[in-house]
């Protein structure tokens, strides 16, 4: 539907596990967020409970104008399903010729899932749920177990996402994509820290080097390697 | 029930006391009620309820063959309870204490390693299937007869994949045979109590005493 | 000295390869072959062709201390005294020396509130840190780390590097896809497609990596 508007909006989501608890409120609108905190702060948690996978103690999360909606969980072998590549992509209802006109696995149609190496399985997924065009996608730890490039190579696909509302929740401190917002669970609230590139500033969990680039004034434009690379390179 | 080992020896006595007849399913049923967190584990353990089912449905099968269908039902129904309060008890690392008790440093050890890895197994299948589960649900593929085979193919290779990263821990770890640890148990007066309880239960399945009674009133009324 | 003469294993093949004490960082592409590498100075696996020899002895006559990239991939048991006692355990120690040892262990890695925990209930840096405590309990000679950083966040790494320094450890092997993490080492290999490319320190090895992603953003910055 041309010129609708989605949203997703959290109000005062409560999720309480064993050794945590974590109080959620904010608007997701259209864009790429990235939800950013420290291993254990409940970065998973939340995306599951977005996708209403797992239950809250109190709050609600609301979806305006939101149709397909997917998470991509940290550990891609959970989504197999599929006995051969194209099967799998097919489960995922992308046709095996439009997934592979945008990704690097030619010759690997009648090939087992299992036969890939965990960073060449989380490419295969992170491809075929950019391939999928869901109005709400999640994305777990895209870049565990991916080397530079492959990390790289996921950073470049998401910039090509340009409608619906996609959030990455990550602890990764290099190689980021652009974003359009920044979020971060610090003490068991989830804060937003507002849009790019104000958001830098006030990210307090930033990587080491974003923070020792902010304190040298040059703040970069972006979070991605190339902006952080353009700011180092400022004189 | 802090101490394993009357825990273990108190399911036997009051499974076996079950199994033989249903005076000792009836008196391991008020054991049950008595001693154990009873609606918790219920709560707790989502297949109570099918477990239930399908014992009521063999029970009524058997009632209608002129079985004792009433009879069936109640043992199987406090070998179940039992079982399932045994297993929601279990605390990590139970098992190998109480092998190493019984077995000591070498087949002990080996055994009680193997049950806490099977355990630890355990709650990792239902981890993974909870995830397989939520990954069905997402690409709203049904669960059918078909779409199991993919999904035990999955928990095939992890549990594989498992085992030879468990193999590799414990040799890099130093595994030979057996190992070298003191069990403690903490046990207090109500864990004491509990377990002659289950003597109790026992007994009274071995000599049923609703018979003696029984007997022993007829007895009564032919002498009067 | 690590000495590797002509190793192979599969389509590895690393050749002569000297690495002296301190900390050894393997980088590369996935799939270039640095796992296998680990698991063969670790013995875990025996080469087809080759030798590996630290201080003159094979890998399975050392004592090595050994942490799988997945954090839950490191654990055998369900509660974290009974993880870091184990290799004591297995190793037919005295119980109070095992005890001491665990108390010890947890002392100095921060993580004594963990040993009455379940390891379900820790988060992946937790889990890291216990994995690390079980392969640090019986003061191995050589520490080796597949990628143990994947999965945590850069105040967990800078914790566990400070560990590592501190460890007494002969030799740390280790792989990472961090460069940050990479920089801090004292000699550092580089794989592709199984074959060795690079070898040195950081100062040697990174300046032929300047036009790719492996140099760290950090040096580019001048830090």
């Amino acid at each position: 539907m041309e010129g609708r508007i989605v949203k997703l909006v959290l109000d005062h989501m409560t999720i309480v596990r064993d050794h945590f608890s974590l109080i959620a409120d904010g608007t997701f609108s259209e864009g790429i967020h990235l939800v950013s905190g420290d291993v254990g702060s409940g970065k998973s948690t939340l995306a599951f409970a977005i996708m209403g996978l797992i239950s809250c103690e109190s709050g609600t999360v609301s979806r305006h104008n939101i149709g397909p909606a997917m998470l991509s969980f940290q550990f891609p072998e959970y989504h197999i399903t599929g006995m051969t590549l194209e099967e799998e992509c097919l489960s995922w209802g992308v046709p095996w010729e439009e997934f592979i006109s945008s990704s690097d696995f030619h010759g690997k149609r009648d090939q087992s899932p299992f036969s890939l190496s965990r960073g060449e399985l989380a490419q295969f997924y992170v491809s075929c749920f950019l391939n999928r065009h869901d109005d709400l996608l999640l994305l777990d730890e895209p870049f565990g177990s991916l080397d530079c490039d492959a990390k790289k190579k996921v950073c470049d696909r998401l910039s090509y996402r340009t409608t619906g509302i996609t959030i990455i929740f990550t602890h990764e401190r290099a190689i980021l994509p652009s974003v359009d917002r920044i979020w971060e669970i610090t003490d068991g609230m989830l804060f937003d820290r507002g849009t790019v590139p104000d958001a830098i500033r006030r990210w307090t969990g930033a990587p080491s080097l974003i923070k020792k680039l902010i304190a040298e004034g040059k703040i970069p434009s972006n979070i991605s390697y190339d902006d952080i690379l353009e700011a180092v390179c400022r004189t | 029930m802090q101490d394993v080992r009357i825990r273990i020896c108190a399911s036997v006595l009051l499974c076996y006391a079950a199994f033989i007849n249903i005076y000792g399913a009836a008196a391991a049923l008020v054991w049950w009620l008595l001693f154990t967190p009873r609606f918790v584990i219920i709560h707790r353990v989502r297949i109570v309820i099918s477990m239930l089912i399908v014992i009521g449905i063999i029970s009524l099968i058997l009632q209608v063959n002129d079985a004792s269908g009433f009879s069936y039902f109640m043992r199987m129904l406090a070998i179940i309870l039992i079982g399932l309060w045994l297993a929601a008890a279990y605390q990590p690392g139970e098992f190998l204490r109480f092998f190493v008790w019984i077995g000591g440093n070498h087949i002990g050890f080996e055994l009680g390693v193997m049950a806490e890895m099977a355990m630890q197994s355990f709650s990792t299948l239902l981890f993974d299937l909870d995830h397989i589960r939520m990954s069905l649900h997402m690409k709203g593929i049904p669960v059918t007869i078909k779409n199991i085979i993919p999904t035990a193919n999955l928990l095939i290779h992890k549990e594989l994949a498992r085992a030879k990263d468990n193999a590799e821990l414990l040799a890099i770890r130093g595994y030979h045979h057996g190992g070298r640890l003191t069990p403690v148990f903490m046990y207090d007066r109500m864990d004491i109590v509990a377990l002659l309880g289950a003597l109790l239960v026992a007994v009274i399945a071995i000599f049923p005493f609703v018979n003696f009674l029984y007997s022993g009133i007829e007895v009564f009324r032919g002498l009067l | 000295m690590i000495e590797i003469r002509n190793l192979r294993y599969g389509s590895l093949h690393v050749g002569n390869l000297d690495l002296p004490r301190g900390i050894t960082t393997v980088i590369g592409k996935n799939g270039s072959g640095k796992t296998t590498f680990l698991r063969l100075c670790a013995g875990i696996a025996l080469p087809d062709a080759g030798t590996i020899l630290i201080d003159g002895k094979s890998p399975r006559q050392r004592e090595i201390g050994w942490i799988n990239e997945f954090p839950d991939r490191n654990m055998l048991f369900s509660n974290v005294r009974d993880e870091i006692a184990s290799p004591l355990r297995f190793r037919y120690f005295v119980p109070d020396d095992t005890d001491r040892s665990v108390q010890r262990i947890a002392d100095r890695l921060g993580i004594q509130n963990l040993l009455s925990r379940q390891i379900q209930s820790l988060s992946g840096g937790e889990k890291v840190l216990v994995a690390l405590a079980a392969a640090l309990v019986f003061e191995p000679e050589i520490l080796i780390l597949d990628e143990y950083d994947s999965h945590l966040d850069e105040k967990r790494c800078t914790q566990i590097q400070r560990i590592l320094q501190e460890s007494g450890c002969d030799y740390i092997l280790r792989c990472t896809q961090q460069m940050e993490t990479a920089v801090k080492s004292d000699n550092l290999v580089m794989l592709e497609h199984g074959k060795l490319i690079h070898k040195g320190t950081p100062r040697d090895v990174f300046p032929f990596l300047t036009a790719t992603l492996f140099y760290p953003l950090s040096w580019r910055a001048g830090l």
